[in-house]
């Protein structure tokens, strides 16, 4: 081995070494995440389906309107709101308190849903 | 002999059979008549909207008329999208003619009025001109819609003024 492969090798060890420090530290910034899942809403005739979601915080949750109407999501207490959703719109909400959070249309207030945040 | 018989009797049969179901799609409207029927019963309740929106200050009323804004115009889009993929005109007939005829009516009748007056008509004109429409799509037009697609639009569409006649009833009961 000349002296340009050794520093070859050398260089090689220390990529590695940093890829492996930055895998693990990225692992270690993924891992709530990890735990954390996604759901989807599907707003179809009108309904929320499901309409009531059992969640965990810091899920995110996703509405999809499936209608020709278009439809909101939108908190019963103003606190967030997904505007108007047109046919194959989605809107996506990541969960980050604890409770039972109501929501409804506000094009169509007969149109509720639930979610049920542990 | 025999065989010019047979084919000539096998021509017949054809022939009836083709009337037959000629006969079958002359029932009803075609999908061109129905789109135009449909189309128009939504520009006919997007009228009532605009004129409610023009004449009443009752907050129930704004945001139904609102909200038929809304959907009767995502709704005859939709439908107007399909007939462009489909390279189909609506086409104009007495149905559509005569709802025309009847809406005019009605609307000169809620022009008159205002106030409570206004709002009570306008509600109890909703829910009926809703019900009426709903009937007619789900015991004549749909059934009657050959085109897959497009009995899957009406389908939605019914499905999105079956949601109005719910909510008109409760406009109805909010404007006694
Ligand atoms: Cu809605």
């Amino acid at each position: 081995m000349n002296m340009l492969d050794k520093k070859i090798d050398r260089r090689r060890g220390l990529l590695v070494c940093g890829l492996a420090a930055a895998i693990v530290g990225q692992a270690a910034l993924w891992a709530p995440s990890a735990l954390a899942e996604s759901h989807v809403v599907e707003i179809r005739d009108f309904q929320f389906a499901p309409e009531a979601l059992d969640i965990a915080v810091g899920d995110t949750v996703t509405w999809v309107n499936m209608d020709i109407a278009p439809h909101t999501a939108t908190a019963v207490d103003g606190s967030w709101d997904s505007g108007s959703l047109a046919q194959g719109d989605e809107w996506s909400l990541v969960i980050e308190t604890a409770g039972v959070i109501d929501y409804l249309c506000t094009f169509h207030p007969q149109m509720v849903g639930a979610l049920n945040v542990e | 002999m025999l065989r010019k018989t047979l084919i000539a009797g096998a021509a017949l049969t054809a022939v009836s059979m083709a009337a037959l179901s000629a006969k079958a799609e002359d029932e009803g409207p075609n999908d061109l008549e129905i789109a135009h029927i449909a189309y128009t019963a939504g520009v006919i309740d997007l009228r009532y909207a605009h004129l409610a929106l023009a004449v009443s200050d009752n907050a129930d009323v704004r945001e139904f008329a609102g909200t038929m804004l809304r959907d009767h115009q995502a709704v005859n889009d939709a439908a107007l999208a399909l007939l462009e993929k489909l390279e189909a005109a609506p086409q104009d007939n007495a149905t559509s003619q005569s709802l025309l005829q009847q809406a005019a009516d009605k609307r000169a009748e809620l022009i008159a009025l205002e106030g409570k007056a206004f709002d009570k008509a306008y509600a109890d004109n909703e829910l009926g001109y809703h019900q009426f429409v709903n009937t007619a799509l789900a015991e004549t037009f749909i059934p009657a819609a050959d085109n897959a697609e497009f009995k899957a639009l009406l389908g939605s569409a019914l499905a999105t003024f079956r949601a109005h006649e719910k909510h008109a009833e409760k406009l109805v009961k909010n404007t006694r």
